[in-house]
């Protein structure tokens, strides 16, 4: 099922990898862009709070005043507020529906997993008080609603609802404290946001420029088309007949007018439930963590630099060798990805000795069966070539997650899967073209700005660009390399890069 | 890998930036929903109302007294449960609403709190209210009993005035 919605998704995805570029996918962001929202929000609540009036009477006024006495700022800047608000909440949900259905939750990610279901809790309270401080019709049917769904608890003495009784119950006390609330809650929500991504290694919270711009554009072309504008104003007298609901904040209401205060209670303790547990609902799935080799390591810090996920750690050293530092692994934070292994300077296959060690390994795939694996590829491609000899001999080495390699391989081709692309030292690649005459190295994992483990085909970029260390040696001929990022409904795009790596290396091997 | 970008891409991304501010916009304000259909009307029952204690006060006597500190001897000793309230609502002859509420605080000593919605159809209708806030074996002790003519989408408030000892109607 969960690869059924993968698939789905990824397809979606490459549709708009199309006019939006890799780096510029609005579903490669949808994080960067709940937090981008939050600043629009933020911003434009500042400049209406400024001529907010907290008084039953005011309250409906001072926001029409907004809206139509000085529309050019404070009308549009009212619509946006909106607008932005609404966006959130679909960005925070794709992005946990996307973190859900690529299984990105569980095991080291679980924290952030669990600090992103109480930012859905905060972020539905802001839009709710907000709609309250237009004080219409809308306002008065979802704050019945709301106090009546609280009064179900019990535990308020007087029914919270009788504030919303005829129109003298309700005082000015009133919105001058869910002002408050309104200006708390997103601190609190910004709090919660910053703890969401606490511990992830470089988070990335800001969206390319030109995202933010496109959707800052869009956000204001809808709003001076499309102005936001008040409901009738509230009226306790009279009973709500018939409201626009704001779907995105609303739609509870709804349901809460279908099942009733005890149901609507059970619903919501029990889906928050659900998804606070979920990373460690069934089938768990926890790899061995890397493990660091004294003796191999020189407390160069590489490791430590390309980790996502900040399980590596630099402390003094323990074993009494001449280096100032020593490699520490955090198991609780390792997802065995292996990227620590390619930072490694001392992972290289060149070396003469049986059982190859490095600084960092990994229990379930080491260097040693790495080398092992790229042995017997190298040895596939002899064996399952064909009777042309001038066919080129390509070595694949691709990753868990991206297009399965193994699909490609046929005469003169061998493909070899890691956890992770970024697991690859480039000496590998430099080791199969010239010790294991292997015409050509193709290089895939997932796609572009979509590395499963965060950063490993972008160190992989930097590594051969001569950007990061360990640096692909300048001696590998690059026509002899090709680089092709492709997730796994991409079969069709890496069988065509092969092919014209095929041919490009064909006409290289032809004698002139 | 380089992204080559060209007009016809971005005309493409406008127009998927266009689709996604017609959703936002549809889903924010543009789809109405019916709360309650212009025939009905809403009746809303509201009142906070101590219930008699279960125990009657008495006097302490002159031995009791002398027993207590000084600044304790409060003349009266009164138990501090009190009784439930039952409410009880018809319209038209039909029981609408048949509720007991408990006293408030840990003793079941504070008054009991009461607060429904009813959606009604709208029209003339014979409304009787009866509370009792005592022995749950006794007769109701305030009793309203009503016609009224219900306005459409008019809020009824049927409350309860704790000085006059009355049950009211507030339309």
């Amino acid at each position: 099922m969960r690869n059924l919605l993968q698939n789905f998704v990824l397809h979606i995805e490459a549709g708009y990898d199309r006019p939006f570029g890799p780096a510029w996918n609005p579903l490669r962001q949808l994080g960067t862009l709940t937090f981008f929202l939050y600043w629009v929000v933020a911003g434009t609540g500042i400049y209406l709070y400024i001529f907010f009036d907290t008084t039953v009477a005011g309250v409906y006024q001072s926001i029409d005043s907004i809206t139509f006495e000085q529309w050019w700022a404070g009308g549009i800047i009212r619509s946006l507020h909106r607008y932005a608000s609404d966006a959130m909440v679909v960005m925070a949900l794709l992005h946990l529906s996307r973190e859900f259905i690529f299984d990105r939750y569980r095991d080291v990610r679980w924290f952030t997993w669990f600090t992103g279901v109480p930012i859905l809790w905060f972020l539905m309270f802001c839009g709710i008080s907000g709609y309250w401080l237009v004080w219409d019709v809308v306002a008065q049917y979802i704050a019945i609603d709301s106090m009546e769904w609280l009064d179900w608890l019990g535990i308020f003495g007087e029914p919270l609802a009788n504030n919303f009784l005829a129109p003298g119950s309700l005082t000015d006390r009133f919105f001058t404290l869910l002002i408050f609330m309104h200006i708390f809650a997103p601190l609190i929500l910004l709090i919660i946001m910053w703890f969401h991504v606490i511990r992830v290694s470089r988070p990335k919270i800001n969206p390319p420029k030109g995202l933010a711009v496109g959707i800052l554009v869009m956000l204001t072309i809808l709003s001076l088309l499309y102005p936001a504008v008040s409901q009738p104003p509230a009226n306790l007298n009279l009973a709500v007949s018939q409201v626009n609901l704001d779907w995105f904040y609303m739609l509870f209401y709804p349901v809460f007018d279908t099942i009733g205060a005890s149901a609507m209670w059970g619903a919501s303790i029990g889906i928050s439930t659900l998804l606070l547990a979920m990373p460690w609902l069934p089938p768990m799935k926890k790899p061995s963590p890397a493990f660091v080799l004294l003796k191999d390591c020189n407390g160069c810090g590489r490791c430590y630099e390309d980790c996502p996920f900040g399980a590596v750690t630099m402390g003094t050293r323990t074993d009494g060798l001449h280096f100032e530092r020593e490699a520490i692994v955090d198991p609780d934070l390792c997802t065995a990805c292996g990227i620590c292994v390619g930072a490694c300077p001392v992972s290289t296959p060149f070396r003469h000795t049986d059982n190859l060690t490095t600084g960092i390994d990994l229990p379930d795939l080491s260097l040693d069966l790495l080398r092992e694996n790229t042995y017997s590829a190298a040895k596939r491609t002899t064996v399952s070539g064909s009777t042309n000899t001038m066919a080129p001999r390509i070595l694949i080495f691709g990753c868990d997650h991206g297009a399965d390699v193994r699909l490609v391989e046929g005469p003169g081709v061998a493909g070899i899967s890691l956890p992770c692309i970024g697991m690859l030292p480039p000496s590998f690649i430099d080791f199969a073209i010239s010790r294991l005459d292997i015409d050509g190295v193709l290089l895939t994992g997932c796609r572009e700005c979509d590395c499963y483990n965060r950063l490993g085909n972008t160190w992989m970029d930097e590594r051969i660009a001569g950007d990061r260390d360990p640096y692909l040696r300048t001696r590998v001929p690059r026509h002899r390399l090709r680089v092709c990022w492709a997730g796994r409904t991409d079969m069709q795009h890496l069988n065509d890069e092969l092919e014209h790596f095929k041919t490009s290396l064909t006409s290289e091997n032809e004698p002139t | 890998m380089t992204f080559k970008t060209s007009p016809f891409k971005w005309m493409i991304q406008a127009l998927a930036y266009l689709a996604f501010a017609a959703g936002i916009a549809y889903f924010s304000s543009s789809q109405k929903y019916d709360v309650l259909s212009s025939d009905q009307t809403i009746i809303k029952l509201s009142f906070t109302h101590p219930g008699q204690r279960k125990e009657e006060c008495r006097r302490r006597t002159a031995q009791e007294l002398a027993k207590l500190p000084a600044n304790m001897r409060a003349p009266k000793l009164c138990a501090r449960e009190r009784w439930p309230v039952l409410v009880v609502l018809e319209l038209d002859g039909k029981t609408f609403l048949s509720e007991s509420r408990k006293p408030r605080g840990l003793s079941n000593d504070g008054p009991s709190s009461i607060y429904r919605r009813f959606p009604v159809l709208a029209g003339r209708h014979r409304l009787v209210v009866r509370i009792k806030d005592r022995k749950q074996s006794d007769d109701f002790n305030y009793t309203l009993d009503r016609v009224v003519d219900l306005q459409p989408l008019k809020v009824t408030v049927i409350g309860f005035d704790n000085a006059k000892k009355r049950i009211f109607i507030k339309q």
